[in-house]
């Protein structure tokens, strides 16, 4: 697919006319996916895909055109030809843009991550079949994902990587259920059968009457996913975004006024410790790692070129959502193991699900506990407490209630796939808290 | 459609279907555009079109499917192979032997009422209109960011099968955007159209229906008026709720609830499952006698007004709840067969595109009007709260136990609106909370909305779902402000 990307952009580059600029985008995958219900195949198949953002710029004004393109590059050539034709016609219509960035510098560069993927068995039988007393559910998705960039500039930037995720989840009969996620480059069946077998040990304790805790404050251990959960809406309400925490509509945008977190708190945007690509969907170069809190203390901003041009910065390849491609956080002292004995009494939470966005001040965050979530007594998780909901404040819990931090860091791979398969991820300890707020 | 789709979808389909095999092939071809103006300055408008087709194969027991860009006749032979060789995978591992599943045995061609095409107005007739609106959200210094936007997305979809049914519809959704964020002495406040809930089926002429022009001043105001009100009380209190945030309430605690695939254990891994057995459906008493719900695929304007779905069943009106029980779930023709309920079947089975299978989705999910007129839903409460305009939405996986927030909140005492209150929310389990149901707006307050933002699903799908919502009154309920 690199040199049909390639060739592409360099008959794009013919294209363009006396002043113009013209920028490629591509994201494509070829994926094979099997989804289990049950233990049971309920839809399972491929999907090829190569999505096309083309840019044109004339007289500091741009336009874009967004293509689903075949993959060849006889076909292609039509509507790649067309779009620069209608686009070229588009920017007479358009007023100055005095925002509008330069383009991605004549970076070339590309990584290929080696791999092997699974077989459409092997994809199946990955999640389905039966567990003594459990049912299998989930989906197993595999194939390689595709970034590139190009513009006629010289820029050629190429991210292709084999994935394939195995998530999962097995459910008693009676109510209750555990997750399991595995995620690599290369497949490994015996890997992917421990996690799964794992996930089937922690059922064990989920069938145990429920002990639900009333509405209170309870120390508690947050997993690195149930971290990533309630951190989730804070990100996406601008939390390290320069544009955000400007206008103050950044939850965290407090943090950049001298408010502070725990001071063992070290939060990144770090693509290279995930192996997400190095470059934003334009081809800009993001500097790794970008140090956005630090000693507790808000640090550097996720800068798109947009903002870097309205308010004279210099950009850090922010997309223009300015979230961190790769969110990681330091660890801490805490083995997880041990995550029990150090909660003492309260309770220990591995998801917490369909989290928001409460109240914007103090970046109060909602959600309900999801998959396991443990009632812990005299050092020993003792039942699970079933459906309760989390309030309580990101700045709270990373300030003043943050007991330690986890010892070990945890990448999780963003596993939403709304359009494509995603290269995002963290990478997070899990953490203890005193006081969590439990509301109902 | 594209160039390399300009061959009849049916001869396509004899040319690649492997032999001895039930196939279907369904393209989609989606054109979109969008504009956004922030703060005064165009960003980069843009065009997408998106054009593919999903090729699904019965061979045997097991299903496969195979979702391709290439819309060339040897790129679909190909994903016509790459669907008999999963269908092979899967075999009899299936959730249920789907040579026996429900096809589609009827032909049809739908579209909908446009008054205006977007095609006859000028690029620059819509920008200056989008620059226009974004301008008028300026009401004062403390707004410090405005946005405006437009988005027209445009699908005609083909489904043609090898027992020779062919469905064709086309859809013209927009999406009007409004949002002004007001903030002073480090407090914020956001106010928009609708809390993304002013998606509308039609063409330009939306933008004159839903206020594009006229409401950015109103919008502005509230948010400084929002800006400056204090913090809703905490207690528990009768409420009104209106349209706006009906649509939340109703998506969340009954239209996902009553899905089928969850209630069939799919969606446990992503989305959740539902506290709804398969004994409450037909015999659940869900709210008060005053609430009806129906799906209804007829109602012009509504985002998910449809002839059929995208398994080919076709659409008509259907009640879900009537005088407050519990009918049936939403689901379609496979998943009611898995239920053994066959005569449940909805034409809700719906794909986002092309590159995703069709599952049991909401449609046109409605509340129906009652009889009430809006002074009287009002009048009839002593001390409580208008709520409306979602802001914030969290709710378990079984959709029972909810929290939302809200923009637009104001007291109500002696039956009289009163003043303003910022960063309401309330809370409360979803049987409980629509048997506190006692007042229904009448047809006034009943209002044709929608949201582009439904998400559920492995691999996720996001979707259109439109919902008609009245007004309506609910008693003792517990509501928050910024302390929660």
């Amino acid at each position: 697919m690199q040199s049909w990307f390639y060739d592409l952009a360099d008959y794009a580059d013919t294209l363009v006319g006396e002043g113009e600029q013209v920028a490629l985008s591509l994201s494509g995958e070829t994926t094979g996916y099997a989804r289990i219900s049950s233990g049971r195949v309920r839809q399972t198949g491929s999907i090829e895909q190569r999505h096309l953002s083309l840019s044109l710029r004339r007289q500091g004004r741009e336009v874009v055109a967004n293509l689903m393109l075949s993959g060849s590059l006889d076909a292609d050539r039509a509507p790649i030809r067309s779009a620069i034709d209608g686009l070229s016609t588009s920017l007479a219509d358009l007023p100055e843009d005095p925002h509008l960035a330069d383009l991605a510098a004549p970076i070339a560069e590309e990584h290929r991550g080696a791999g092997s993927i699974p077989s459409p068995d092997e994809v199946i039988g990955s999640l389905a079949g039966e567990e003594d007393g459990l049912e299998t559910c989930g989906i197993a998705i595999t194939g390689t994902i595709f970034r590139g960039a190009a513009n006629n500039l010289g820029l050629r930037r190429w991210f292709e990587a084999p994935r394939t995720v195995i998530d999962g989840s097995m459910h008693l009969l009676g109510g209750g259920a555990t997750r399991w996620v595995w995620a690599g480059e290369n497949w490994d069946p015996g890997a992917a059968r421990r996690r799964r077998d794992d996930a089937r040990s922690m059922a064990v304790i989920l069938g145990r009457p429920l002990e639900t805790p009333s509405v209170g404050n309870y120390r508690a251990w947050l997993e690195p996913a149930a971290l990533s959960d309630l951190f989730s809406p804070v990100v996406w309400n601008g939390a390290f975004s320069y544009r955000a925490i400007e206008t103050g509509s950044s939850p965290l945008a407090p943090l950049y006024q001298g408010q502070k977190l725990d001071p063992r708190v070290i939060i990144r945007d770090n693509p290279g410790a995930i192996g997400a690509p190095s470059f934003n969907s334009d081809g800009h170069s993001i500097p790794a790692p970008i140090d956005l809190v630090s000693g507790g203390e808000g640090m550097e901003k996720l800068t798109s070129p947009r903002s870097a041009k309205e308010f004279g910065l210099e950009h850090n390849g922010a997309e223009g959502s300015e979230a961190p491609a790769a969110l990681e956080m330091g660890p801490g002292s805490i083995d997880p193991e041990t995550a029990c004995q150090q909660i003492g009494d309260g309770i220990w939470l591995s998801h917490v699900h369909y989290t928001n966005l409460a109240a914007r001040e103090g970046a109060r965050v909602t959600g309900v506990s999801r998959w396991v979530a443990l009632r812990v007594k005299g050092g020993e998780a003792v039942a699970p407490i079933g459906t309760v909901r989390v309030d309580d404040s990101i700045v709270r819990i990373l300030g003043e209630g943050l007991v330690d931090l986890g010892s070990r860091t945890e990448v999780l791979p963003e596993l939403h796939t709304y359009r494509q398969r995603n290269t995002s991820g963290s990478k997070l300890p899990g953490i203890l808290v005193d006081d969590l707020r439990i509301v109902g | 459609m594209r160039e390399e789709t300009t061959e009849d979808p049916a001869r396509l389909l004899e040319r690649i279907a492997p032999r001895g095999v039930w196939c279907s092939l369904r393209i989609v071809d989606t054109t979109s555009e969008s504009y956004t103006v922030r703060d005064d300055v165009l960003l980069p408008p843009s065009r997408s079109v998106d054009c593919g087709a999903m090729v699904t194969v019965i061979d045997g027991a097991g299903m496969g499917l195979a979702a391709t860009s290439d819309l060339s006749v040897g790129g679909l032979y190909q994903a016509a192979r790459v669907a008999q060789t999963w269908a092979r995978s899967c075999g009899e591992a299936g959730v249920v032997d789907f040579s026996e599943a429900p096809r589609p045995d009827s032909s049809g061609q739908w579209s909908h009422r446009i008054e205006q095409p977007w095609e006859e107005v000028s690029r620059k007739q819509i920008i200056d209109r989008v620059r226009a609106s974004c301008h008028g959200l300026k009401t004062d210094d403390r707004i410090v960011q405005r946005t405006s936007s437009v988005r027209r997305v445009r699908s005609e979809t083909c489904l043609v099968t090898t027992d020779g049914v062919r469905i064709e519809q086309v859809h013209d959704r927009v999406i009007p955007w409004l949002e002004a964020v007001a903030s002073d002495a480090g407090d914020v406040q956001k106010r928009t159209n609708g809390g993304r809930s002013d998606a509308q089926l039609g063409g330009y002429e939306i933008l004159d229906s839903t206020g594009f022009d006229s409401i950015p001043a109103q919008i502005g105001e509230d948010a400084i008026e929002t800006l400056l009100s204090p913090s809703c009380p905490t207690g528990v209190m009768d409420a009104v709720i209106g349209p706006a945030q009906m649509v939340l309430q109703v998506h969340e605690s009954i239209g996902h609830a009553l899905e089928l695939d969850r209630i069939l254990g799919d969606e446990r891994n992503y989305a959740g499952t539902s506290f709804v057995s398969r004994e409450d459906l037909g015999t659940l008493q869900w709210g008060s006698d005053l609430l009806n719900v129906v799906i209804d695929p007829t109602i012009e304007g509504e985002v998910c007004s449809a002839g059929f779905d995208d398994e080919g069943l076709p659409a008509q009106k259907t009640p879900l709840i009537e005088s407050g029980m519990l009918k049936r779930g939403i689901g379609g023709a496979l998943s009611a067969q898995r239920l053994s309920r066959p005569e449940d079947a909805i034409a809700v089975s719906r794909a986002c595109s092309w590159n995703r299978p069709p599952i049991d989705r909401m449609a046109n999910l409605n509340v129906e009007p009652g009889d009430t007129p809006l002074d009287e839903l009002i009048g009839g409460v002593e001390k409580g709260i208008w709520l409306d305009v979602n802001s914030s939405w969290s709710i378990d996986d079984r959709r029972w136990k909810f929290q939302f927030g809200v923009e637009d909140a104001r007291l109500i005492e002696d039956g009289q609106l009163k003043g303003r209150v910022k960063d309401a929310g309330y809370r409360s389990t979803t049987i409980p909370f629509w048997k506190s149901l006692d007042g229904v707006g009448d047809l006034d307050t009943w209002q044709v909305r929608g949201t582009p933002n439904c998400g559920k699903g492995e691999p996720n799908q996001m979707v259109f779902v439109g919902h008609a919502m009245p007004a309506c009154r609910f008693r003792n309920l517990e509501v928050f402000g910024r302390e929660g």
